[in-house]
């Protein structure tokens, strides 16, 4: 049975006058891979800071391994994270970086650094500094560092960022692995949707600070099939003639007004016609085929 | 929080930085010292040794504090080990205390040359004066003179040079707080944090001549002229006051830079 690992509840933090974060509300669960969508400055890394106590939220309550208030504090330590680029020493080696992390964790396994550094790719890096690291080698040492403690919640922010392609399916691969094999939860932020969509389990679709969507991925392909995209003047007056004349409730009205129909898409003429006697003007009627960019562009409500 | 002293050490073996500054400070401690030793014996004029007053360690130590705060706290800050240290532990309150037991021990450590030429000095009994005032080490080192050996001698200067690194700890313990204000910029750390030292040094004489009431103030500071001017006549009462003093100084600072960290944006 699933364990809750991590709760918001209505986040809220602003910068100035700037509102980064509305009313977060987002529930983990342990043993799932939650890719965290959204723009640049859609509030990604914000909210993953909030959680890892780096910023303090105006208000709202985060509770952590059912945790809440200066609790959670010590819940931290059962986080290992990635926050844009890795806490990094530069004139240390890659194990050098690892043994100065461990020996901040308490952690007496010493193995434990010749291992991670062998499942990240950086096993042969030798006495080579970390200054003289490629952006993709800090990121991997950034993981490695992240999954130093077996942390039950793991947060990368963009990990993927200047790997090289191979690096890329190591690195989702590893995901999957820690997931399925250690049972880790893992919040994924990325822009890079095609990439999240061969990794994750569960999609929150946050913008302009808000969530805007939380689903499974088994509900985002359910989603993602083919539909018939209706544009009318009066939405109320076609789902309300979808439902009477048609019997389906198996639309969905979108925030930028369109109506998604995902019933009769072999049969686009019998709607129609339904319409057409019911006076329902449509200013658009085509079939689409959702991709998981339309279904966040649909999601976060922009064209 | 022991843990996070343990990996500030294990960086610190690793840094030059650390290394160059203690080397510089071990040169001018045997400079001092030296100094001391030739206006003694006439080799050297006052007027010459004056301009190697720049190499004692009222300066040095305020400028070597400056720099450590600055490597210590603002270099976590710009490699972003702060994230890890937070993470790791049980809250802001366990790293601002583990930052300042690593700070005073280092400080400490920094203290080092100039102890220890003066209880080399001391037991060398070579001839020395006190070419410029207000340091306790160049006292030691003239008290070979006026104060004859002792193993009881010997441990009460053991004892103030360990004091005195307390003193200097506490008088540059404002740095501290500055660094954590000020996150990420080491250099305006070590600037603005010597200026202010050395400020500080100056204004405290002048504000303990100004009143009796002034003076008793400033004595209530680890800038009292009772830190400086610690010897072999030096009062235990006296010396528990001055350890008294810095370890106050010491535990307000550790809390205000506690509120000041408390909700800081960690980037």
């Amino acid at each position: 049975m699933a364990n809750t690992i991590l709760r918001t509840e209505n986040i809220t933090k602003k910068y100035g006058e700037t509102q980064v974060l509305s009313n977060v509300s987002v529930t983990l669960e342990s043993g799932r891979i939650y890719g965290l969508i959204g723009v640049n400055g859609a509030g990604k890394t914000t909210f993953m800071r909030q959680i890892l106590g780096l910023s303090i939220p105006n208000s709202g309550e985060i509770e952590l391994f059912g945790k809440r208030g200066k609790a959670i504090s010590k819940e931290r330590s059962r986080l290992g994270c990635l926050i844009e680029s890795p806490g990094l020493v530069l004139n240390l080696t890659a194990k050098q970086n690892l043994h100065l992390h461990r020996i901040m964790h308490g952690i007496a396994d010493a193995d434990i650094e010749d291992k991670l550094l062998e499942t990240v790719g950086l096993a042969n890096t030798g006495k080579k500094k970390a200054k003289d690291f490629s952006l993709g080698m800090k990121q991997r040492l950034g993981i490695a560092i992240a999954l130093l403690t077996n942390p039950q919640l793991v947060i990368l922010d963009e990990p993927i960022n200047g790997l090289d392609p191979i690096g890329v399916v190591e690195i989702r691969e590893l995901i999957k692995r820690l997931c399925d094999e250690k049972g880790m939860t893992i919040l994924i932020s990325s822009h890079n949707l095609p990439e999240l969509y061969q990794c994750a389990t569960d999609y929150i679709i946050i913008d302009h600070g808000e969530i805007k969507e939380q689903i499974t991925l088994e509900e985002l392909e359910e989603k993602c099939k083919h539909y018939l995209r209706i544009e009318t003047p009066d939405t109320e007056k076609l789902a309300e003639v979808l439902e009477s004349r048609l019997g389906t409730t198996n639309f969905k009205v979108m925030p930028d007004g369109s109506l998604q129909l995902y019933d009769f898409t072999d049969e686009k003429e019998k709607v129609t016609d339904v319409l057409f006697e019911n006076g329902v003007k449509t200013t658009g009627f085509s079939l689409m085929g959702e991709t998981l960019e339309n279904y966040f562009i649909s999601a976060v409500g922009r064209k | 929080m022991i843990n996070l002293i343990k990996a500030d050490f294990y960086k610190i073996h690793r840094s030059a930085i650390y290394k160059v500054l203690f080397i510089i400070l071990t040169a001018c401690a045997v400079t001092t010292t030296l100094v001391s030793h030739f206006v003694s014996t006439g080799d050297m004029s006052f007027e010459t040794a004056g301009t190697a007053a720049l190499l004692s360690d009222v300066v040095m130590m305020n400028l070597a504090s400056c720099i450590v705060a600055g490597q210590l706290i603002c270099g976590d800050f710009e490699n972003k080990l702060i994230q890890s240290a937070l993470t790791g532990t049980s809250g802001r309150f366990t790293v601002v205390c583990g930052k300042m037991i690593t700070y005073i021990l280092l400080v400490s450590v920094m203290t080092l040359p100039y102890a220890l030429s003066a209880i080399i000095g001391y037991v060398m009994d070579s001839g020395f004066c006190v070419p410029y005032s207000a340091s306790v080490y160049l006292k030691i080192l003239f008290e070979s003179t006026t104060v004859d050996f002792s193993v009881n001698a010997l441990l009460k200067y053991i004892v103030i040079t360990a004091i005195m690194a307390l003193g200097y700890a506490s008088q540059t313990v404002f740095v501290f707080t500055l660094a954590f204000l000020v996150k990420n910029k080491s250099l305006i750390v070590t600037t603005i944090g010597f200026i202010a030292c050395v400020f500080f040094g100056m204004t405290s004489s002048m504000i303990a001549g100004i009143s009796d009431t002034a003076k008793t103030m400033i004595s209530w500071t680890p800038f009292s002229p009772d830190a400086y001017n610690m010897g072999n006549d030096t009062e235990i009462g006296t010396m528990i006051k001055v350890v008294g003093i810095a370890l106050a100084f010491i535990a307000a600072f550790t809390y205000i830079t506690y509120l000041t960290f408390r909700k800081t944006e960690i980037k």
